[in-house]
């Protein structure tokens, strides 16, 4: 009993090093230059090869609506799909051509783990408006 | 006995005048601010602790300070509304998506400078961001070294308030937009807009450079048969000094439109436009003053021909 308990531990250790690579390797990255678009707000996310390059979307403000453009964006693996977040300011413009304003954006995300689709929420207040946490979807287009 | 008096009495002057100088120091602003890569619009902007985005920047620079880039990257569109410098040496853009770039509406009396910058607007295909640098209001705004690329408008100087603006581009390249450098006051109460533009390269756009006394269409400068200019009935003054440029493989290459539009041209190469090398509408006015090239276009409207002063 004594000689296989550590022999038990080994398998055990070997078996988790083992899974561990098969596990993640089953979480798809999404490709640099890839496309996703989506609603609300005509959302927009472009890959670059470091993360997104782009996230654009738009927000209903009052009777027009504001649209922002975030660069740079990080993306970070997860378990569950490659995951972004941003939280900062942008500026913002407003589709009425009334002039535009910067404002705070609060984005979170998270990719499919295929790398199919990607949603999450976002929260904005700006100048002329602001909004509750807003849930988004994209699917990739090309 | 000296009754003692109460340590509540003694903190309260104390946290009063701590409450007053916070202010000051913990939320004042900054000559100059650093934006990052990997910043954080949290933090102070500072050399060790750059933000993420000039919008984020912005709002920790004090007026008249200056903005600049540690690293290459891309650092998000922005509205400056005060005196202010935006200076990279390296790479610095700003990729939009069905937005301007850079809006400038500030004072009348403030000055902007905006240089080394890469302003590009996504995706392929016709144009669906807006203005790469949109200028609304400012005493003068100086652009040097900047890209722009892929916007329905490169530059856009429509001022639309009661004061004049002055816009100057150096050394810098525009082109693949739907109008290049539009200027046309957009206002009856804009006295006039004027800009002026050196060593620069315009190619490939719809229309080239525009001035349009008649002021911008519908929405922003949208280039089309009109070069984005409105068939009035706005008639304010304004202006383009054109030197040392190369405007070339545009469909049109320089145009202006209204009886008070004048372009002045200088030591320009304006050639290879498959409709018109130079197009005056509506009484726009065209003057060359000598060396311009102005050759292998669909057509071209004949400039009045002053000598060199």
């Amino acid at each position: 009993m004594r000689g296989i308990l550590p022999l038990l531990v080994l398998l055990g250790l070997a078996l988790s090093v083992a899974a561990g690579p098969a596990a993640a390797a089953e979480v798809r990255k999404p490709r640099a230059g890839t496309t996703y678009t989506g609603s609300p707000g005509k959302v927009e996310l472009t890959v670059g090869t470091s993360g997104l390059d782009l996230v654009a979307f738009s927000v209903r403000c009052g009777t027009t609506t504001a649209r922002a453009a975030l660069n740079g964006v990080a993306l970070k693996r997860t378990r569950r799909g490659y995951a972004l977040a941003f939280r900062g300011r942008a500026g913002f413009t407003y589709a009425d051509d009334e002039d535009g304003a910067n404002g705070s954006v609060t984005l979170t995300g998270r990719f499919s783990t295929t790398a199919k689709s990607a949603r999450g929420t976002v929260r904005v207040r700006v100048a002329r408006c602001g909004t509750r946490t807003l849930r988004w979807t994209a699917r990739q287009v090309r | 006995m000296i009754p003692q008096p109460r340590r509540a009495v003694l903190v309260a002057p104390a946290l009063a005048l701590l409450l007053l100088v916070l202010p000051s120091t913990a939320f004042g602003q900054a000559t100059r601010t650093w934006v990052s890569g990997v910043g954080d619009d949290a933090n102070p902007c500072s050399r060790t602790a750059p933000c993420r985005t000039f919008a984020g920047a912005i709002s920790k620079t004090a007026a008249g300070g200056e903005m600049n880039a540690i690293d290459p990257g891309a650092f998000g569109p922005v509205n400056i509304n005060k005196s202010l410098t935006i200076r990279s040496q390296v790479e610095a853009g700003i990729l939009a998506s069905g937005t301007n770039g850079i809006v400038v509406n500030a004072a009348p009396t403030d000055k902007v400078v905006l240089d080394g910058l890469d302003i590009h607007g996504a995706g392929t295909g016709a144009p669906t961001s807006l203005v790469g640098i949109k200028v609304l209001q400012a005493r003068a705004v100086q652009i040097r070294r900047t890209d722009i690329s892929r916007m329905q408008a490169g530059i856009a100087v429509v001022p639309n308030a009661a004061s004049s603006t002055r816009v100057t581009i150096t050394d810098s390249h525009v082109y693949n937009n739907g109008v290049g450098i539009f200027n046309g006051p957009s206002i009856a109460t804009s006295p006039f807009a004027v800009t002026v533009v050196r060593r620069s390269l315009i190619a490939e756009n719809t229309c080239g450079v525009v001035a349009a006394s008649t002021g911008p269409n519908a929405t922003t400068p949208n280039a089309g048969a009109d070069c984005g200019s409105a068939a009035g009935p706005l008639n304010q003054v304004s202006a383009i000094e054109l030197f040392d440029s190369g405007i070339h493989d545009n469909d049109t290459g320089v145009y202006a439109r209204g009886a008070a539009s004048l372009v002045d041209l200088s030591e320009n190469y304006i050639t290879g436009h498959s409709a018109f090398g130079l197009r005056s509408v509506g009484g726009g006015q065209l003057r060359s003053f000598s060396s311009n090239v102005i050759v292998n276009n669909g057509a071209s409207d004949v400039p009045t021909v002053l000598g060199k002063q």
